[in-house]
């Protein structure tokens, strides 16, 4: 069972994103700021984190890079303030996933993640 | 004691005469011959000559007529013995004897006779003296006159010369205040030396005349004549700096044949007098003579008898001209100023314009110079006002003001579309955040909502009511997303665009405009396509949208309509409104027109409109004005 980790300030987003994901058999763990996200890596080093971008005390550049590329599984950047110049600093990390916000259907979205990485 | 002289061939008579006379007193002298008689009397002054007519040598007759001629103040009285008239009548015409004594005389007769002779003598003496003094005196008086008629002559010949003289100082003088007056009357160089140049030749052989000088624009030139006409041309090397008269110098003589390309002879060189400007050689004529030095020097003489009148007739011309030129040069450059000048005097009127000015500004008010800096609006264009004092002179109070115009329209409509910029720009920032901030949420509420709609628990009624929140969350979103766009400040790039498109995405943003108005849109539904840059196009839409309902005071009807012909799309927005202002009509599309009120409108937006659709190769009209309307038409070439 593959173990996802939603970060996202915004609790509604967790919430039906976490019902989605379980209801679609992953373990979903939530994390409701930056600094939260980086701690539940440390303790639960899901497979896939759900990264919005911009998050309370730390984005989700900064939670990466604290982060081993090597241990630290798949990344889906969501946010809907991504330029270019963050792209180019996401991909130097690693990440090529981007899913933009707002996205219109959430079970198209949780199908997405399914397919790609269930 | 006067001498009686007896002369008869009798001695006897002789004797009784001498001794009756000497008894008388008289001095008596006898002499027997008549041929002694002459000579008696060229050596003794004889008053009275006695003489017999009957003697061997003479008769007494022919002596007395000898005597009569040779000695005529001499009283002769005849002795003989016996009268005859014809002796007699003989006697008095030819001897013009003064008596005759006949033998025997009486004693008393002879006496009385001799003393008569004595006084005939006397007489005649006295009439001799006299005669000849009147001849002395005529004499010297006819010297006089002769003298006087010399001195005389002398003296008219004195007179004559004098009054030639003179008249040849009154001509001089003359001449020369003829030249005051006729130097004194001329208004350029080429006249004063040309009315020196016949003055002189007039009196002198010389052959030209070269005038080196600097005029009033500070060209160095020489002045001379070729033929019969002056000429005048910029040298090529500056004239010998000096200050002293030189006459038949060699350097002066080179000089002028080298500027002139002459063969020029002989050279006086006269430098004028000069009072300002010491930094350049004195203008100097040159006249060119092939004379002697001696009468070199006389022509010397008579230039510098006109040398000052000259000197002050060429310093005034060239003063007057160099104040000319002067006053152009300034007023040229006050002419030049691109922007608007004018000068005020004390009581702000205007008093001077630059040609930027006259072509600029009309209908001038002086309430325009009253304070200081100041921003008119003048036709279309926005002037900043800056007024600067001219003094007189130092210490003065100033009188005039110098008013300049700056054109600031251009810094203007930079600033407003920097600031308009800065405004989108600002939406666009803000934008932003409200995106990322009301998005999630959103996107949160639409996620919850949708996983709802599809849980098998939840009942149909709630469903419906989930259902609308999703799309009420979906409108927000893209209003946002709307906002984002219209904010968007990339480079402007052409490419096809929908016409229609762009009024639909248009239209959420203005929602708040059109709140108290009914709208009437017709978009046929087939797209229409026009190059263009889709951002600016809706900024244009925006605009005249907006304003359309700004126009409408009370609650009216704004319609859109679209439409095709002839390959052209036409865009209407009509409202019905009061119409435009009929005093900005024929400006409506410059910059800064504008009937809102401070803080509502820039006066910015139809001149930014315009020019957009001018960009795009189209037109933005204004197609209807009235007190129950307005119809702006965009037309734009239809892209395929």
């Amino acid at each position: 069972m593959k173990r996802v980790l939603i970060a996202d300030d915004e609790e509604l987003i967790r919430k039906s994103l976490s019902r989605l994901l379980l209801k679609n058999g992953f373990e979903v763990m939530e994390a409701k700021d930056g600094a939260e996200a980086h701690s539940v890596w440390l303790d639960q080093k899901p497979h896939i984190i759900l990264l919005d971008y911009l998050m309370p005390k730390m984005t989700g550049l900064e939670v990466l890079s604290k982060i081993p590329e090597k241990t630290r599984g798949q990344v889906i950047v969501i946010s809907a303030f991504v330029g270019e110049k963050e792209q180019s600093e996401f991909l130097k990390n690693g990440v090529v996933d981007f899913y933009k916000k707002p996205f219109d259907d959430i079970f198209k979205f949780v199908e997405y993640i399914k397919t790609k990485y269930g | 004691m006067k001498k009686i002289l007896w002369v008869d061939d009798d001695v006897l008579i002789l004797s009784s005469a001498r001794r009756l006379l000497q008894m008388h007193g008289f001095e008596i002298h006898t002499l027997e011959n008549p041929r002694d008689v002459l000579a008696w009397l060229r050596q003794n002054d004889t008053a009275v000559l006695v003489s017999d007519q009957r003697m061997p040598q003479m008769t007494g007759t022919e002596l007395l007529n000898t005597v009569k001629v040779q000695f005529p103040l001499v009283t002769r009285i005849m002795v003989t013995g016996f009268m005859d008239s014809a002796l007699i009548q003989q006697s008095i015409n030819e001897s013009e004897v003064f008596r005759f004594i006949t033998k025997p005389w009486g004693e008393a007769e002879i006496v009385t006779d001799i003393l008569q002779g004595i006084e005939h003598h006397e007489k005649l003496l006295a009439k001799e003296n006299l005669s000849i003094q009147v001849r002395e005196q005529n004499r010297s008086l006819q010297k006089f006159t002769e003298n006087l008629e010399e001195i005389i002559l002398g003296r008219t010949f004195e007179l004559s010369e004098a009054k030639k003289e003179q008249e040849n100082k009154n001509i001089k003088i003359r001449n020369l205040i003829q030249f005051i007056q006729d130097v004194s009357e001329l208004e350029n160089i080429m006249d004063l030396i040309d009315t020196f140049y016949k003055d002189l030749k007039h009196q002198f052989p010389i052959l030209n005349c070269f005038f080196a000088y600097t005029d009033a624009s500070f060209d160095s030139k020489i002045l001379f004549r070729i033929k019969t006409h002056w000429t005048e041309h910029k040298i090529h090397k500056m004239w010998p700096f000096k200050k002293d008269i030189r006459v038949l110098d060699k350097q002066d003589q080179l000089y002028i044949s080298n500027e002139t390309k002459m063969p020029v002879t002989n050279v006086i060189a006269i430098p004028l007098l000069r009072q300002v400007d010491d930094m350049m050689p004195p203008h100097t004529l040159f006249v060119e003579t092939d004379t002697s030095l001696d009468q070199a020097h006389v022509i010397l003489d008579f230039i510098t008898s006109r040398l000052q009148v000259l000197s002050l007739g060429i310093e005034r011309v060239l003063s007057l001209k160099r104040a000319e030129f002067e006053s152009k040069r300034w007023e040229k450059t006050f002419d030049s100023v691109s922007e608007p000048l004018c000068i005020l005097n004390s009581e702000k009127n205007v008093i001077r314009k630059n040609s930027a000015f006259q072509k600029q500004i009309q209908n001038m008010s002086s309430e325009w110079f009253e304070g200081h800096k100041k921003i008119l609006h003048i036709e279309s264009k926005i002037y900043e006002l800056y007024f600067y004092e001219i003094k007189e002179s130092i210490g003065d109070k100033f009188k005039n003001t110098l008013c300049y115009f700056r054109d600031v329209t251009d810094e203007k409509i930079l600033y407003q579309k920097l600031l308009q910029n800065e405004k989108i720009a600002a939406v666009g920032l803000l934008a932003g955040n409200i995106a990322h901030e009301l998005n999630n949420p959103l996107t949160g509420i639409r996620s919850m909502s949708q996983l709802l709609i599809h849980s098998e628990t939840t009942p149909q009624i709630f469903k419906d009511d989930l259902s609308e929140i999703d799309k009420a969350c979906l409108r927000c979103q893209n209003v946002i997303q709307s906002l984002i766009d219209f904010s968007d400040l990339k480079e402007n790039q052409f490419s096809k665009i929908s016409v229609q498109d762009v009024i639909y995405k248009t239209l959420p943003l203005l929602k708040t405009a059109l709140r108290f108005h009914n709208t009437q849109i017709e978009l046929p539904e087939r797209n229409y396509f026009v190059l263009g840059d889709f951002k600016l196009l809706q900024q244009v839409i925006f605009n005249l949208v907006n304003n359309a309902c700004q126009a409408m005071q009370h609650p009216g009807t704004l319609g859109i309509d679209v439409r095709r012909a002839k390959k052209k799309i036409k865009i209407s927005i009509s409202d019905t409104g009061q119409g435009v202002a009929v005093e900005i009509l024929d400006k409506l599309f410059e910059p800064f027109i504008t009937t809102k009120k401070e803080g509502e409108g820039t006066g910015l937006g139809l001149s930014f409109c315009k020019n957009v659709i001018d960009k795009m190769g189209g037109a933005l009209r204004l197609e209807k004005s009235s007190l129950t309307g307005a119809i702006f038409e965009i037309e734009l070439p239809e892209y395929k």
